[in-house]
Parts: C-alpha cells; structure tokens; sequence
C-alpha cells in the first residue's frame, strides 16, 4: 500500500502527515460529539487543551483575537508538534511512510505561507480594505521598501527556522546514533522531544504575533 | 536548485491543502464545540453565582426586616405598656377627681342641709318661743287679779306641758 502511494509521488512526510491529519480529524469527530456540561473522559482531556491553547493565545493576542484565530495558530501548534514528534517515532526516518512532515521544506513553506495569506486577510479585514498597506509607510515613507521586505520575508524565516531545526536535530541524532549507539541517542531523544514543543511554540507563537500586529496597526490607524 | 533544496509544487500544494482540511475539520469538530461548551458552562457558572449571590442578598434583606421588626416589635410593646400606664393613671386621677369632687359636694350638701334644719329649728323655736310667750301672757293676764304670785307656777307648768310634748302641732 505504501509502495502504492509512493508510485504516485507520495514521500513518506505527506504520508505522515496524511496520517497525522486523519488521527487528529477523527479525535476531534469523536471528543466533539456529545459534550457535556459536566465533562468526562476524552472530554475533559481535549476541553483542557482547548482552554489551555486559547488561554495562551489570549496574553499574546487579546481574548476576541484569540478566540477568532483559534482556529489557524492551535491547529499550527497542534499539528506541528505532531509532525515533529512523528520523527521520534521508533523507526521513524527508516521504516517507509514514516518521516517528520517538518523535515521537509514544502511542509513548513505550506504553512508559513497559510500564515502569510492569513495575515494579510486579517489586516486588510481589520482595516476595512487595501488601507492597511499604509503601514508600510509609517512612521516615515522611505523606510516603506525596508517594511515591505520584513513583511515577507516572515514566511520564509517561518518556514527555514522550522525546517532547519527539525532537520538539523534529526541529522544530529542519527550521527550520534552511528558514533555512540548507546546512551547518547536517549539524550538526544529528549531533547528532541524538548525541542519539538518548543519549535511548534514558536510557530504558533510568532503566527499569534503577527496576526495581532496587523489588527492591531490598523486598529491605530482607524482611531487616528 | 529548487530540486536541489527539495522544493516541490506538488508536495508544497499537498501539504496547502492536507493543512487546510486539517484547520476546517478541527475548527467544525473541535474548536466551535469545545468553545461553545466551555461558554455555556461559564454562563452557568456564572449565572449560578449570580443567582447565589441574589439569595445571599434576599436573604441579609429577609434578616434585616426580620431584625427591624423585632425591634419594632420591642418598641412597640413598649409603647403600648406606656400607653395604658399612663392610660390607667389619668383613669386613677379622673376617678379621684370625681370622688374628691363628690366628696365635697357631699359635704357642702350636708352643709347645707345642716344650715337648713338649724334655720328651720331656730325658726320652730322662734314659734314655740313665740306661742310659749303669747300663752304665758295670756295666762298672766288670765290670773293676774289674783295677785296671789302664782306666775311662776303657771309658766312652769307651761314649760311642763312644753316638754311632754302636748304642744306639738
């Protein structure tokens, strides 16, 4: 079935994700059908997550953003720790159809590029219209190039910043692995598993910033 | 360079898309659910500790009625003591009025129905003494001839008839 897959020009990492995606799709079918006021079980774990990713985002963005772009920067954090941890996974990396979706560029380039677009769609939304380009030229006209080149080069350091981590941890433990097989790989294991929260937090993090800048900044502009 | 680096529309699209089933899944089956829920269950909260809080209130307010009345109550078993003490003492003085006022209406009565029995013997004695003066004079005159110093002896008897009471009309 695997080979099936790769034949037509799946790599392991979109099978990975494919089944990450699916996973996950099936838990939030099954955690969000008949809630309860008093929660139990599977209920009580997912409500907890739940409350906990918008009670994080609420410092970074405010309640009323967090709770409208829940959505995207839980899904990112959810979905980027699970692909990270993915390649923790015993034979991940060897076995086929089993490889960290965030150990490929198009991966990572995929979702900076959502936050881009989502970005984009929240500022021009907030400021009511093409207007919200205008913060380009604050607070001096001139430095509207330099502006404009932060403004996209943050998918590309999203993007890179992943990638490059979670390939370059992977790279590090297989060394080690060939080097030193015992003891070593247990440390870089846990560290990987430190690092793979960390990296999705990041993301996340850096996508919640964004999006609460370009409300924000147009918010600023509407009351001047 | 771009296969060099690994870059592939493809799979960049794939993952587009696997991310973007992924956001619309969670955010129908996940996030609306779950952030409903956890609203409704704050509204509850809410509205149970809202509610608690009005009984708490109604009930300090049901206390302090409570506790106005019984000092009203207090008061006014007081007040009323007070009343009818006061009440039963201007009956007192008003019955002690009325029985000094009696009293003394007897008294000036009696007064004067004393006066008047006075005045009425002063007058019969008036009478008699007149009739007693009129019988002794005509006596007098009937036996003054005589001469013989009998005078004393008839208004002694006068007297004598006076006092068995044979002039009693």
């Amino acid at each position: 079935m695997i080979s099936a897959l790769h034949n037509i020009g799946m790599t392991d990492g979109m099978i990975t994700s494919s089944i990450i995606t699916i996973v996950l799709s099936i838990l939030a079918i099954v955690a969000g059908r008949h809630l309860r006021i008093v929660p139990s079980g599977l209920q009580n774990a997912v409500e907890m997550a739940v409350e906990g990713l918008l009670n994080f985002f609420s410092d970074i963005m405010g309640r009323k953003l967090a709770r409208q772009y829940l959505p995207l920067v839980g899904t990112l954090f959810i979905y980027i720790l699970c692909c990270n941890y993915s390649g923790l996974l015993p034979g991940a990396g060897e076995i086929n159809g089993l490889s960290a979706p965030t150990n490929s560029i198009n991966c990572t380039a995929a979702m900076a590029i959502t936050v881009f677009i989502m970005t984009q769609v929240a500022g021009i939304k907030a400021a009511r219209g093409p207007k919200y380009y205008l913060h380009l030229f604050k607070p001096v006209a001139f430095i509207a190039p330099l502006m404009a080149i932060e403004m996209l080069v943050r998918p590309l350091s999203l993007s890179l910043r992943l990638y490059g981590n979670v390939l370059g941890e992977e790279t590090a433990t297989h060394v080690f692995f060939q080097l030193i097989p015992i003891g070593v790989p247990v440390i870089m294991q846990a560290l990987s598993i430190l690092m793979g929260l960390i990296q999705a937090l990041v993301f996340s993090l850096l996508t919640a910033i964004y999006l609460s800048e370009a409300c924000e900044t147009e918010e600023l502009e509407a009351h001047e | 360079m771009v296969e060099a680096l690994g870059i592939s529309l493809k799979e960049f699209i794939f993952y587009l898309i696997n991310f973007a089933i992924l956001v619309g899944v969670l955010a129908k089956f996940l996030y609306k659910p779950f952030l409903a829920i956890l609203d409704e269950r704050r509204q509850k909260i809410q509205d149970a500790l809202d509610s608690a809080e009005a009984a708490n209130r109604r009930a300090d307010e049901k206390m302090d009625a409570y506790t106005r009345r019984i000092a009203n109550v207090e008061s006014e078993g007081r007040e009323i003591i007070r009343e009818a003490k006061s009440k039963a003492d201007a009956e007192a003085r008003a019955i002690l009025d009325d029985a000094g006022d009696r009293a003394s209406k007897m008294i000036t009565d009696a007064r004067e129905e004393i006066e008047r029995d006075k005045e009425r013997a002063r007058e019969d004695m008036k009478g008699e003494i007149r009739d007693l003066a009129l019988l002794a004079a005509s006596r007098i005159l009937e036996q003054e001839v005589a001469a013989d110093g009998r005078q004393d002896e008839i208004v002694e008897q006068i007297l004598k008839e006076q006092s068995e009471g044979k002039w009693n009309n």
